[in-house]
C-alpha cells in the first residue's frame, strides 16, 4: 500500500516539474551523490589507494627483484654449468692423460720386464753352456787320464814280461850315453 | 859322561879317516860307539849324509844306483860306465856306488847323488807319461 502510494506520488511530482527533472534526474540527488562520491573518492584515495598502490609497488618491486634474482641465479647457474663443464672437461682430459701415462708406464714396465727376463734367460743359457762345456772338458780330461792310465798299465805289464837282462842292459847303456 | 861333538866335526873326522885309508869297518865301529854313547842313534842318517858331504869335499862321491837286476848279473862294464858317468857329472875323483835292486822299476836305472836324481827307469817313464 505504501509502495504504491509512493510511486503514485513520485509520478505526480515528475509530471509536475520540467528541465532536468524532465530527463528523469534529480539534481539534488545528483549533486548529493556527486559530493558523496567525491568524498568517498578522497577518502579512498587518502586511506586506501595510497596503501594499495604502495603495496602494489612493493609487490612490483619485489617481483622485479625476484625476476632479477632469478635472472642472476640463471646466469650464475649457467656460469656454474659452464664451469662445471670446464671442470669436467679438464678432469676428463686429466683422467685421459693419467690413463695414457699409466698405459705408457705399463708398456714400459712390461718392456723392461721382458728385457730383464730375456737378459736373465740369456745369462742362464750362457751359464748352462759354460757349465756344460766345463763338464764336457772335465769328462774328456777324466777319459783321457783313464785311457792313459790303462795304456800305461798295459804297457807296464807288457814291458814287465818283455824286458829281460839283455834289454835292460841296453836301456842302461843308452841312458848312460844320453847322460854323457 | 861321554864327550859330545858337533855332527859336522864327527863327519869331518870320519871322512878324513876314510880318505886317509883307515879301515872302514873300524871307523864305522867308532862312529857307532859314539852314537850309542851319546844316544844319537836316531840321527844316524844325518851323520851319514854329513859324512858323504865331507867325502865329496875330498873328491869322493857316494852315489845310490837302483836297477831292476843286479849290475853284476848283466855286465861288469856297466858298473864302470856308471862310475865314470857320476864322476863326470859331479867332478869327483873317486866314486863309491851303493847298489840297490828294485824289480818295480822294470828296467833302466836311477842314480841319486849329492841331492840330485837321474831317473831313466821304465817305471819313471811310465810315471812321467801318466802325469802328462
Amino acid at each position: 500500500m505504501t509502495v504504491l502510494s509512493q510511486f503514485a506520488s513520485e509520478t505526480a511530482t515528475q509530471e509536475s516539474v520540467g528541465g532536468i527533472a524532465a530527463l528523469g534526474l534529480n539534481l539534488q540527488g545528483f549533486i548529493f551523490q556527486l559530493i558523496s562520491f567525491t568524498i568517498i573518492l578522497l577518502l579512498l584515495r587518502k586511506f586506501v589507494y595510497s596503501k594499495f598502490v604502495e603495496t602494489l609497488e612493493a609487490r612490483r618491486l619485489a617481483v622485479i627483484s625476484s625476476l632479477d634474482d632469478a635472472k642472476e641465479a640463471a646466469r650464475e647457474l649457467e656460469k656454474t654449468g659452464e664451469k662445471t663443464a670446464e671442470i669436467l672437461e679438464n678432469a676428463k682430459k686429466e683422467a685421459n692423460e693419467i690413463v695414457e701415462l699409466a698405459r705408457t708406464e705399463a708398456a714400459k714396465a712390461v718392456s723392461e720386464s721382458e728385457e730383464k727376463a730375456k737378459k736373465r734367460a740369456d745369462h742362464l743359457i750362457e751359464q748352462a753352456e759354460s757349465r756344460l762345456k766345463q763338464d764336457i772338458e772335465t769328462a774328456r780330461d777324466e777319459l783321457r787320464k783313464e785311457m792313459l792310465h790303462l795304456v800305461t798299465a798295459a804297457t807296464e805289464k807288457v814291458l814287465r814280461q818283455k824286458v829281460d837282462s839283455a834289454t835292460d842292459k841296453q836301456l842302461i847303456e843308452r841312458a848312460i850315453k844320453e847322460a854323457n | 859322561m861321554a864327550t859330545s861333538f858337533t855332527r859336522r866335526t864327527i863327519a869331518r873326522y870320519v871322512a878324513g879317516q876314510l880318505v886317509d885309508g883307515a879301515d872302514a869297518a873300524v871307523v864305522m865301529n867308532q862312529l857307532a860307539a859314539y852314537l850309542v854313547a851319546n844316544r844319537k842313534t836316531k840321527q844316524v842318517e844325518r851323520y851319514i849324509a854329513d859324512i858323504e858331504v865331507e867325502l865329496a869335499v875330498h873328491g869322493v862321491v857316494v852315489a845310490d844306483v837302483t836297477t831292476a837286476r843286479p849290475l853284476s848279473d848283466m855286465d861288469g862294464s856297466l858298473r864302470t860306465a856308471i862310475e865314470s858317468l857320476i864322476s863326470n857329472q859331479t867332478g869327483g875323483r873317486h866314486v863309491a856306488l851303493r847298489e840297490h835292486v828294485d824289480k818295480d822299476i822294470i828296467g833302466g836305472l836311477i842314480v841319486r847323488s849329492a841331492g840330485t836324481e837321474y831317473d831313466r827307469s821304465i817305471k819313471g817313464a811310465v810315471r812321467a807319461l801318466r802325469s802328462v
